[in-house]
């Protein structure tokens, strides 16, 4: 390209200098006509240079003779029509007959589809225009083709279409659409530079910001000497409805759609954004593990609190759901939902996988938060059944400590997430009188980061609707995930009990309240939003998470402590009833003569005075029915044999493992079955205190020969065997292939015959021939 | 007396072309009627599969010109589409019952023609097509149904047009000239429409063989018949090659996709010598492919023993061409020079295959087949006047016992020949047959699944027979093979699958305590139980 810019101009250079008309060319350059203003310290030269033809403005920078933007307007065919250079190095150009040739491509070239740029002193926004397109990793060659349509002086809708030699596989941006919506907050946009052709302008430092105003369409830097090519309706301010796709219309993905609601007249901040990642099923591009037959639609749902510029609660979705609405944007149909529906349709589906995230001190951005998302590639092998359990980075997410885009599967310090890898119905909120913030209904459990390795871990220990434990831990320093850390301390809360624990202490607190204070749904317009904001406005700090037993005294009701528990285990709940493992390490006092009553009947003490337990390990259950017993209790101990039949390589086998657990309380954990050592099944099961289990194992040998099968617990071996693996032969194979003619096919069989009769005819006279010689 | 029995004889010898011929056929359309027989018809395979389904789709669009048609040539398609509508048989009727009989006869005529040229008399031209009956790699090529059986009727049949051409020139023949060479251009163009990489490799070794050719007749001082008769190879070569580009470039665009697959080649022909990391091995994967090693070595015997000995002749005949200078024959020329130029497109081909190319890494085994077509006469014309005439005077002096040796011999590697043309359980792990409980099975699955994905075993076997039954997708539901994914929730019992299974060595999959969910007596299909709620 530049060589043939070099050709063309030496061609120009050879022609003029023969002709004598160079010297008055270069005249023509420097000489007069020029004036010059000041864009953020650097010293602008402009030019127009007219004719009947047209009009040309040329902008140096510094100096009269570095011209680096060259705007021209002419008139085709009765309508407006402009070509712009841009440049970072000086531009080549010849002024001859009062006419300036450029001897370069355009990078934009623009026409507007009116008679004029300009209509009662208000710009036209019916454009149509062509960017030359380039970046890094695009090839070259690549055109934007635009068009833009408005009324009154203000851009409605725009659509772009990048055309060009594109790599089929390469995700570029294919197709961009903005519609402003309905409510959007007035158009504002800057000074144009040119008088009568109102979409440039020259600027530096001071470029209008995103939340000021709308950029021009074209925009020269003259710190940079660059030439940008804007959104005309706008680009992630409040009150756009934008489409981003890697591929043409109509079954559109990527981020189709990403609105930008604003609640609030006259702001430019949005206070809700709602952001699709969508992959229609066989779509080529999208999350890793790659092209999948299924769609893959998620949602980042963020919106703000009290403070309409920040960023407070996000709600992200995932499921493999697909639009089967037509959105028109101008003459572009697209499969989506439109603005005003949006929202109520994200809220209202029934999402699998759902995360809720909470920026305790608010989050500043166009895009909401990015944070703890479901718009990860994880998601989906869980989603679509490749995965048996869910995508770890949800119970046991990142940590990250800084607001990086790459921190998408954890919650940075001083943000909180709670998840849900398996809803059944939309997502809805609540807020927990106990730890009194906001959470998701249904949630699995969460994380709040607190930064310096500690975290509250929460969840849902019975598996229903609300979070009911909530445990500060903290990790080793180079811990990169949520894994289990050391507790510090935790409150458990399992009605009609909460339950405190910290160093060698319980508190037991008898509390009536319900573990949702309120319901409530994230907001979908003006008015769900500040409702929202008003009821959830006291609740959005949260209690002190370094002080969970002062949790407890916002609950009026009976408790008793008890001091001197060397280990708790996590409490077990079954149905109704809970067991926690106390390790006592040394005599422990029951004094209170409340709650005490019951334990200290069962410890025998039947006058309810004060009494003491021995030091050892104790299971203390609650049941509605029985309340609360207390009986002594051995760690778990096991024992297993293994009863194999004959193993045959290459098919399933099951082995019979009989696990004997001797101590008294129960026994949760992973059986693994070794050949060798390589792990051929695993199996997670529980064994009751006292109680056996037998389970099967299936695996398949590869290889044959004499192997040894041991069963392993907890990293120990548990039993072990010798075993004969048995050769699979290859099997009689003689009998395989069918020797018949194929059944219900008259054609079939009158074929065959003919061909047998032919074969049959030429044996015959080939015989014949023979016996003649 | 005298006078009858030199009847008898004379009659023999005028009978003797048609009981040759009555004799090839016999054999022909015995080995044809073995392959389709062998299975009851309930075969196919991967080209198979391909070129039924793009002749369905075809004959549905109404048009040689459609998406998913194949690149390569449309002529394939055309012919056996034309031949469904003219029988009113169905696409894999003609495929798997049909055209194997086509084929074996194709091969037969028109390798007995220009065999008839190349060797002194119809027996001799007998035996060498006879010993192309060993050749499985050969015969596999035409009885399945692929354009391979089109591609060398139309490469012979060029063949014989360009000799009998060149006769007709030695003869002042100008009328029949034309005519010959009207048959020869149009074989040729031909040939392009049905496969354009191999009539392409047609053109290229015909143009080593000119190159070889006309300097082994100037070596040999035959300089009055090089020019007549070479020069117009000359404009033939040339002319084929606009002929093929012409298809290329106007009649069959999409073929211009070859001219990528040749960038490629050489990218990865360049990759490949620089890194000396191959894309694949196919060679291990044919030994993998047979039974043990005993059946590799057998089923590789002839393959060998004729590119042995036919290379030991064909440097003996150039030995005599270039060091003693003796005369040849411009047809035995030919056939040398031919011979050559065929045996380095295998050359070339060996590392071809180890770059991995996408359109298939198996160039080497289908250059034999065009390789073996000039080494079987070169071999008999060695054997029978050419260098080693006197080893089969030596063995001729000890009948019967070397009479019977090379009968035997050939009644062997047919014998061999036909189990590894069928790719038969004795002798492979790759089977190519199915059981009509399988395709039953399969319908059921096609007919109920949603987007689901069936695994059939250790390889392609099911799927390339389904592809072969049909076109229609309607629930976006696949078959798949080879080692089991995530996304197969679904799988295929059969006795045959268990079988093929074990046979690749590879790990049955786990029907234990899954869910049966369709039972065909002897094949069933389990759906793997489901874990989550994600899993259906």
């Amino acid at each position: 390209m530049w060589v043939e810019s070099y050709g063309e101009y030496a061609e120009g250079f050879m022609y003029q200098y023969a002709t004598g008309i160079l010297l008055a060319n270069m005249l023509g350059r420097l000489g007069s006509g020029w004036h010059r203003f000041n864009v953020s310290g650097v010293t602008v030269w402009e030019r127009s240079v007219s004719s009947k033809e047209s009009t040309d403005y040329l902008f140096a920078l510094k100096t009269r003779t570095d011209v680096r933007l060259v705007v021209e307007l002419t008139r085709k065919a009765g309508h407006p029509s402009a070509q712009v250079y841009s440049s970072t190095t000086p531009i080549d150009y010849r002024i001859l007959n009062a006419m300036v040739t450029v001897d370069a491509t355009p990078n934009v070239i623009m026409k507007d589809l009116r008679s004029g740029w300009v209509t009662a002193g208000k710009p036209n926004y019916d454009l149509e225009f062509l960017t030359h397109t380039a970046g890094v990793g695009l090839p070259t060659g690549l055109n934007d083709i635009s068009r833009v349509q408005g009324k009154g002086g203000v851009p409605e809708w725009e659509t772009s279409r990048l055309l060009g030699r594109l790599v089929p596989t390469s995700g570029y941006n294919r197709f961009n659409a903005t519609v402003r919506m309905r409510g959007a907050p007035p158009f504002k946009t800057e000074k144009p530079s040119i008088p009568g052709f109102p979409y440039l302008s020259i600027g530096g430092s001071n470029v209008c910001g995103l939340y000021v105003c709308t950029p021009r369409p074209m925009y020269f830097d003259v710190l940079t000497s660059t030439l940008a090519v804007n959104a005309v309706v706008g680009f992630e301010n409040a009150g756009n409805y934008r489409i981003n796709s890697l591929v043409y219309p109509n079954r559109v993905d990527f981020e189709s759609p990403f609105a930008f609601y604003n609640f609030l007249a006259n702001s430019r901040y949005a206070q809700l954004v709602v952001r699709a990642e969508n992959y229609p099923g066989g779509d080529r591009f999208g999350f890793v593990p790659g092209e999948a037959p299924f769609p893959r639609m998620s949602f980042r749902y963020s919106w703000a609190g009290n403070n309409p510029e920040l960023w407070s609660y996000s709600l992200n979705v995932a499921g493999e759901f697909s639009f089967h609405h037509t959105v028109h944007i101008g003459p572009v149909a697209i499969k989506g939902v439109g603005p005003n529906r949006l929202p109520s349709w994200v809220i209202h589906k029934s999402w699998p996988v759902e995360t809720f995230v909470q920026a305790m001190h608010g989050y500043s951005g166009s895009e909401g938060i990015y944070f703890y998302t479901t718009q990860v590639g994880q998601t989906w092998p869980w989603l679509e059944g490749l995965a048996t359990s869910p995508p770890a980075y949800l119970s046991a997410p990142a940590l990250p400590s800084n607001l990086l885009l790459s921190s998408a599967n954890g919650p940075p310090v001083g943000f909180r997430g709670d998840y849900t890898a398996n809803a059944l119905t939309a997502p809805k909120l609540y807020v927990s009188p106990v730890d009194h913030l906001v959470h998701l209904i249904g949630a699995q459990g969460g994380i709040w980061n607190l930064g310096h390795h500690e975290f509250v871990r929460e969840e849902s220990l019975s598996g229903g609707q609300y979070l009911d434990a909530w445990i500060l831990e903290r990790t080793p320093k180079n811990a990169k995930t949520a894994r289990r850390g050391d507790p510090i301390q935790s409150i458990y809360a399992l009605p009609p009990y909460l339950i405190s624990m910290k160093g060698h202490a319980i508190v037991v607190k008898k509390a009536s309240e319900s573990l949702s204070a309120f319901s409530i749904s994230p907001p979908t317009n003006r008015a769900s939003w500040l409702s929202f904001n008003r009821r959830v406005g006291p609740y959005q700090s949260g209690r002190n998470p370094q002080n969970m037993s002062a949790w407890l005294s916002a609950f009026r009701g009976p408790a008793f402590e008890l001091n001197g528990v060397a280990r708790v285990s996590p409490p077990r709940i079954q149905g109704n009833r809970f067991s926690l493992v106390v390790h006592i390490s040394r005599p422990l006092k029951l004094t209170a003569k409340t709650l005490a009553a019951p334990l200290m009947a069962v410890v025998g003490n039947t006058r309810h005075k004060a009494t003491s337990i021995l030091p050892g390990v104790y299971v203390l259950n609650y049941n509605q029915k029985t309340n609360w017993t207390i009986r002594a209790a051995s760690v778990p101990k096991l024992s297993a044999s293994i009863v194999s039949g004959p193993i045959h390589s290459l098919y399933a086998n099951s082995v019979k493992a009989t696990v004997i657990n001797h101590g008294t309380s129960e026994w949760y954990g992973t059986l693994r079955l070794k050949m060798g050592s390589q792990t051929a099944a695993t199996d997670r099961t529980w064994i009751g205190g006292a109680h056996a289990k037998t389970i099967g194992l299936r695996w398949i040998p590869s290889t044959a020969g004499r192997k040894t099968l041991s069963l392993e617990a907890d990293g120990r071996s548990l039993a072990h065997d010798k075993i004969l693996v048995i050769a699979t032969p290859r099997g009689s194979v003689q009998s395989l292939g069918p020797l018949s003619v194929p059944k219900g096919s008259a054609a079939d069989g009158i074929v065959v015959g003919l061909i047998g009769l032919i074969t049959l005819g030429g044996s015959v006279v080939a015989w014949r021939r023979l016996t003649a010689i | 007396m005298a006078t009858i029995d030199g009847d008898l004889r004379a009659k023999a010898r005028r009978s003797e072309p048609n009981l040759s011929l009555a004799l090839l056929l016999t054999v022909a359309l015995s080995y044809a009627a073995y392959f389709v027989l062998r299975f009851g018809g309930l075969w196919s395979e991967n080209d198979t599969s391909v070129f039924s389904n793009i002749t369905t789709r075809m004959l549905s669009a109404g048009s040689v010109l459609f998406t998913g048609q194949y690149v390569h040539g449309y002529a394939y398609p055309a012919w056996l589409g034309s031949l469904s509508l003219l029988t009113g048989l169905a696409v894999p009727v003609l495929s798997t019952v049909v055209t194997p009989f086509i084929g074996v006869v194709f091969l037969l005529f028109f390798t007995y023609l220009p065999y008839c040229q190349w060797l002194k008399t119809p027996r001799m031209a007998m035996i060498g097509a006879l010993l192309l009956f060993g050749a499985p790699d050969l015969l596999f090529g035409v009885l399945r149904g692929n354009h391979e059986k089109l591609t060398l009727l139309l490469s012979l049949a060029a063949f014989y047009a360009l000799m009998r051409g060149i006769q007709s020139i030695g003869n002042q023949h100008i009328g029949e000239y034309l005519a010959w060479a009207l048959v020869l251009y149009l074989s040729v163009f031909t040939n392009a429409t049905v496969n354009d990489y191999f009539a392409s490799t047609f053109v290229a070794a015909t143009a080593v063989a000119l190159a070889v050719g006309t300097w082994l007749m100037k070596r040999s001082h035959n300089e009055q018949t090089v020019h007549p008769a070479f020069r117009r190879l000359t404009l033939v070569v040339a002319a084929s090659w606009l002929l093929i580009l012409w298809v290329m470039f106007f009649v069959f665009t999409p073929a211009g996709i070859d001219f990528q697959l040749l960038r490629s080649a050489v990218t990865k022909l360049l990759s490949l010598f620089l890194t000396f990391h191959a894309g694949s091995n196919p060679y291990t994967l044919a030994k993998s492919q047979w039974a043990n090693p005993t059946i590799v070595a057998l089923v590789a015997a002839f393959r060998w023993t004729i590119s042995l000995a036919s290379f030991l002749i064909w440097v003996a005949a150039l030995w005599q061409v270039v060091v003693q200078k003796q005369r040849f024959a411009w047809s035995r020329i030919l056939l040398i020079g031919l011979y050559g130029a065929f045996g380095l497109t295998i050359a070339v081909a060996i590392p071809m295959d180890f770059t991995g190319l996408g359109a298939g890494t198996n160039l080497e085994v289908r250059n034999f087949t065009f390789f073996v077509l000039f080494a079987s006469p070169l071999l008999v014309w060695g054997m029978s006047e050419g260098p080693a005439r006197n080893l089969t005077r030596w063995l001729g002096a000890y009948r019967p016992l070397g009479g019977m040796v090379a009968p035997a011999m050939l009644v062997g590697f047919i014998v061999i020949g036909l189990f590894k043309a069928t790719l038969d359980p004795i002798v492979s792990n790759q089977w190519m047959f199915y059981r009509p409980s399988e395709k039953q099975s399969v319908s059921f699955f096609w007919a109920h699944a949603r987007d689901s994905s069936l695994w059939t075993g250790p390889d392609n076997r099911v799927r390339d027979i389904w592809n072969t039954l049909t076109t229609t997708d309607p629930y976006n539901n696949s078959i798949v093979g080879y080692a089991i994914n995530d996304r197969e929730r679904d799988w295929l019992r059969s006795p045959v699958v268990l079988a093929n299974t074990v046979a690749q060595g590879m790990a049955i999959p786990n029907y234990l305590a899954q869910d049966r969910v369709f039972d065909a007596g002897e094949a069933q299909i389990y759906h793997i139980r489901p874990l989550t709620m994600f899993q259906n």
